[in-house]
């Protein structure tokens, strides 16, 4: 029996009679389990997701050296040595390893119950880093996402948690994994609920918080609490500096869709081809990326956080970081289109950071007195690209001012993302990732469809009052009469304490053949009152209550007692038909 | 409460429920169990790592350092980027790689850098000074003044006062170079306001006031190096050649005599270039020869007489060579004074011949006679030397001279007023007859410029 074993009885029991029985003998268990499992994952995902950095940069150093420069030899034959040995092992051990992580995870939440295997998460944490590590143009983030994802799924299994409680492990261990990798717990939280949750459930954030700040406490043991990059000082020197950035929204809005269609044309593109190409297309993907840096431009091997680092530091010229940025965006595309395990994460924040690095300085260069720091320029972009390509608006402003730990560049921000977002999202239509589940044959929800999906209010199949109204203290005679005149179906009956009562003409017949014609109302109508309801609630909130009442009267908020219409069965069938 | 409602749990019940209580604290003992292994694991790993990054640092810093000592900027470029990647943040790291930068010839990516460096610490003198040194070799003369003087004004690690000293000399040698000698000037006051008692420094300044025309004050920093004794050898010959330059520039000639003769009496003026020898031995030439002309109240009366006489000579004939239309009206006295002079002279060993010839021209013959037509005779200026010349006694003797003060003092101030007009009559184009003064001429003019500081003690 392994530790994490039940015992015999309750595992020989069929599930859902478990999940009863479960819920009888401990009924709290889960609720308690679900946060100190939380801390738990959030503290392994970061081990893990450090050992996964190390390994990255071990890799790097062995096979690459410690220093690459263009003109190595070896700079063409590891990226491509690499490739080969992970396309093997992703054809024959590893098949899940393939891709981000992201839409893996995505898929986990929403297909297989939350369930990642072992042997994936193993696979993703190998052959992630050996092609990261060789070279090839991939970011270790979206890994540490699946791979935290992994670590819950594994945890949760094995603690035998319901159905329910198992799908929401995966975000939990995505928000821990991908905390610990980019050091900054918000982002991630922010990026978990934007793109892979879809939206706000108090239910799962608390745990997701949990095991965010669980191990980027980890990650800060060991990194140190600095941000991923060292930001340079930041700051707006001058209102009319934020026509830069809007210049920088708008190219990064472009370089987001170049990048997009690049991707989106070349990955299905690649996996038409021969299956026996899938062992070739990792391998050669490495060597067109080892040619680039054996060429002149080693920056793009890799994560690049070297070269983000010294594109905030105002280290290149404009013409060397927009050349870096073309470059990362074309090998980015290959590596990625070959099936090469690992992440989009880092070479969007590589492009950003060079596109706005290479604007900030050919601005600067333009009107040298009212311009910021270049390093103001490149950070703002990784948020622009990251809004423009990921397409989590909300993520990427928090992002920026997480790492930079500075509000005051706040406005810039804003304003460079939403421009970048909207660029992005008039000419590609479809999120990236989205368009990867499409090509994958998935149909996973649209994060972004869902965000922005209008719900309907009852206001919406709002009608007005349109049936008789009486008082409680009227008798069944003077209803019968009333409704019988108007000609209607239900009577509304207002009684003590500004609540409300239907009655159906028949029941009204029924209730004066059975207690008399002379009795009142309130003697007849027993204690059960109508739902109060109000125009701006949502209109699905209505539905179970039809099943008992066949029409509700909708209230107005500020006169309590007033009536703002009516609302049916009929109407809300008739208002979701209409959508 | 609830419980009350709730029907009671079966003894089997109770029994799986105590077993799934212990299996649930068994799986999370086991859970930490592994996340303590895990984290014991991953630290021991992470030691090593970060071990092996310091240790890679290190050793790319070596490399960057040492190629930027072989001059080889492009391959300490390089190493110092790679040495930044395995340890980010390292201030001086950082400013070694810009420099490098800057001294591989990519000013653009050195500009850029030091600019991104700047904006964290605005203060630094050290960025400033290098921002400053871009700015020169891109042309940029106002942002050049404006990082020099933050880089002076900048903080400094270590030795702050001698780092600012040396910007602020950097910054007067790129004044002296643009010509700008006011605020150079300006500039090295502060300096030597601050300086040290420093023989180096001092001299430092000293050459650099004498190269920004301030010979005053370069003389006294030249005094003060040799104040501070014969510390160093060279030093204090350097400092004597400077003070007797200076001091004859300025009109010092008794301690331009001094001090030129203690630099020529010095053991390292051998191991002096043979330029710089010359013309020391030219200045001290020049100076005893002032010396022997100049009629020094402290000579014994008749000395001072005959002086005076053999200057007044000397201003006659630079009269006459420059204006030679005037010279029958003079030849009267000229003559006659010529004539004692020459009788009762007899220790004055002039170098110069007192009617030196104008190089490029010859006093008589077709080219005076051409330009007398024009010759200024009428100037008023002119007129009224003219006059004065006109009115002096025909025959004027030692004796008479030795008897009267007063007459003494007249006759030097014409003889002076005679030189120092001729000369900045030439100097302002006049077309006279004659060029520039030379021989025993020139050191009249350069007593009659500022009688009164030849004997002059410091």
């Amino acid at each position: 029996m392994t530790p994490l074993a039940e015992p015999s009885s309750l595992e020989q029991t069929p599930a859902l009679a478990r999940e009863s029985l479960l819920r009888r003998i401990a009924p709290h268990r889960e609720e308690r389990l679900f946060l100190v499992l939380s801390i738990f994952i959030g503290i392994i995902s970061g081990l893990l997701v450090v050992l996964f950095r190390m390994a990255i940069e071990w890799i790097s150093i062995l096979t690459l050296g410690s220093a690459p420069h263009p003109g190595q030899p070896r700079l063409l034959i590891i990226p491509a040595v690499a490739g080969l040995m992970v396309a093997a092992l992703v054809r024959w051990i590893f098949p899940h390893a393939r891709g981000s992580g992201i839409n893996q995870t995505k898929a986990a939440l929403y297909i297989y119950d939350g369930y990642i295997s072992l042997k994936t998460t193993t696979g993703k944490f190998l052959t992630s880093a050996i092609a990261i590590g060789a070279g090839h143009s991939l970011g270790p983030e979206d890994p540490s996402l699946q791979i935290g994802a992994g670590v819950a799924s594994f945890v949760s299994r094995h603690l035998k948690l319901s159905r329910q409680r198992l799908r929401l492990f995966a975000p939990i261990g995505a928000a821990a994994g991908l905390a610990a990798a980019f050091n900054a717990p918000i982002s991630a939280i922010l990026f978990v609920i934007e793109e892979v949750i879809g939206r706000w459930s108090a239910g799962v954030l608390g745990s997701i918080v949990l095991s965010a700040i669980s191990s980027v406490v980890v990650a800060r043991w060991f990194w140190g609490s600095e941000p991923m990059f060292r930001i340079p000082q930041v700051n707006l020197r001058d209102p009319r500096e934020l026509i830069a950035y809007a210049v920088l929204g708008a190219v990064g809005g472009v370089a987001s869709l170049v990048f997009s269609k690049a991707l989106g044309y070349l990955r299905p593109l690649l996996r038409r081809q021969p299956r026996w190409t899938e062992f070739l297309q990792p391998a050669v993907a490495g060597l067109l990326v080892g040619l680039i840096g054996y060429l002149g431009f080693p920056q793009v091997m890799g994560p690049g956080y070297g070269a983000i680092d010294q594109a905030m530091h105002g280290q290149f010229a404009w013409k060397v970081l927009l050349a870096l940025g073309a470059l990362k965006i074309l090998a980015t595309t290959v590596s990625f289109s070959s099936g090469t395990p690992g992440g989009m994460f880092a070479p969007t924040l590589f492009v950003g950071a060079m596109l706005g690095g290479a604007v900030g300085s050919f601005e600067k260069v333009l009107f040298p007195h009212f311009t910021g720091a270049v390093g103001s320029y490149a950070l703002v972009g990784m948020g622009v690209l990251f809004a423009g390509f990921m397409r989590a608006p909300i993520t990427s402003v928090f992002m920026v001012l997480e790492v930079s730990g500075n509000y005051s560049i706040i406005l810039p921000v804003i304003l460079a993302n939403a421009i970048a977002y909207l660029i992005s999202r008039i000419l590609q239509p479809v999120p990236v990732f989205e368009l990867f589940t499409h090509q994958d044959g998935l149909d996973l929800p649209s994060m972004e469809v869902q965000r922005e999906e209008s719900s309907l209010h009852v206001e919406d199949a709002l009608r007005p009052v349109d049936v008789p109204i009486l008082s409680g203290s009227a008798t069944l005679a003077t209803g019968l009469s009333t409704i019988e005149e108007a000609g209607a179906a239900f009577l509304l009956i207002s009684t003590i304490g500004q609540q409300w009562h239907v009655l159906s003409a028949a029941g009204l017949r029924d209730l004066s053949a059975n207690r008399g014609a002379e009795a009142t109302l309130d003697q007849t109508i027993g204690p059960e009152r109508t739902p109060t309801l109000f125009p701006d609630m949502a209109l699905d909130t209505v539905i179970p209550h039809l099943a008992h009442w066949p029409l509700l009267p909708v209230m107005n908020r500020a006169r309590r007692g007033s009536l703002e219409g009516v609302i049916t069965l009929d109407d809300v069938l008739r208002r979701y038909q209409s959508e | 409460m609830k419980s009350t409602l709730e029907p009671r749990l079966t003894p089997e019940e109770r029994l799986q429920r105590r077993r799934l209580l212990a299996a649930d604290t068994a799986s999370l003992l086991a859970l930490l169990v592994f996340t303590v292994a895990l984290f014991a694991g991953t630290a021991l790993l992470f030691r090593g790592f970060t071990y092996r990054r310091a240790d890679l640092a290190d050793r790319w810093r070596q490399r960057g350092d040492a190629a930027l000592q072989a001059g080889h900027p492009d391959k300490a470029v390089d190493a110092l980027r790679t040495a930044l990647e395995y340890s980010p943040g390292q201030r001086a790291v950082e400013v070694e790689l810009a420099t490098a930068l800057a001294a591989s010839g990519r000013t653009a990516e050195a500009t850029a850098y030091f600019n991104a460096l700047w904006e964290t610490e605005p203060g630094s003198g050290e960025i400033n000074l290098a921002l400053a040194r871009l700015a020169v070799r891109q042309g940029n003369e106002p942002a050049a003044r404006e990082d020099y003087h933050a880089a002076i004004y900048g903080t400094w690690e270590g030795d702050g006062t001698v780092r600012r000293r040396e910007v602020r000399l950097e910054l007067v040698q790129y004044l002296l170079s643009r010509g700008d000698f006011e605020p150079a000037r300006n500039e090295l006051l502060i300096a030597a306001g601050n300086a040290p008692s420093d023989q180096l420094v001092r001299l430092r300044i000293a050459s650099l006031f004498e190269a920004a025309h301030d010979d005053r004050n370069a003389l006294h920093q030249y005094r003060e190096v040799l104040a501070q004794g014969t510390g160093h050898r060279s030093a204090n010959l350097a400092a004597l050649e400077g003070a007797g330059r200076t001091a004859f520039a300025l009109g010092l000639y008794q301690q331009a005599r001094d001090y030129l003769e203690r630099a020529q009496n010095h053991p390292e003026m051998e191991r002096e270039p043979p330029a710089i020898r010359a013309a020391a031995g030219s200045e001290l030439r020049d100076a005893v020869h002032i010396l022997l002309l100049y009629p020094s109240p402290a000579l014994p009366a008749r000395v001072r007489a005959e002086r005076i006489l053999h200057a007044r000579s000397i201003a006659a004939a630079r009269l006459a060579t420059c204006l030679p239309q005037a010279s029958s009206a003079l030849a009267s006295s000229t003559q006659t004074s010529s004539t004692q002079t020459s009788s009762t002279q007899t220790s004055a060993p002039i170098s110069a011949s007192p009617d030196a010839t104008v190089p490029g021209r010859t006093v008589q013959g077709s080219s005076t006679s051409e330009s007398s037509n024009v010759l200024p005779t009428s100037a008023p200026a002119f007129e009224a030397l003219l006059a004065r010349w006109a009115q002096e006694p025909a025959e004027l003797s030692v004796r008479q001279l030795e008897r009267s003060g007063q007459v003494q003092q007249a006759e030097l101030r014409l003889a002076y007023d005679t030189v120092l007009s001729m000369s900045a009559s030439v100097a302002s184009g006049m077309p006279l007859a004659c060029g520039p003064a030379t021989g025993n001429a020139a050191l009249l003019l350069r007593i009659a410029e500022r009688p009164d500081a030849v004997e002059q003690q410091p």
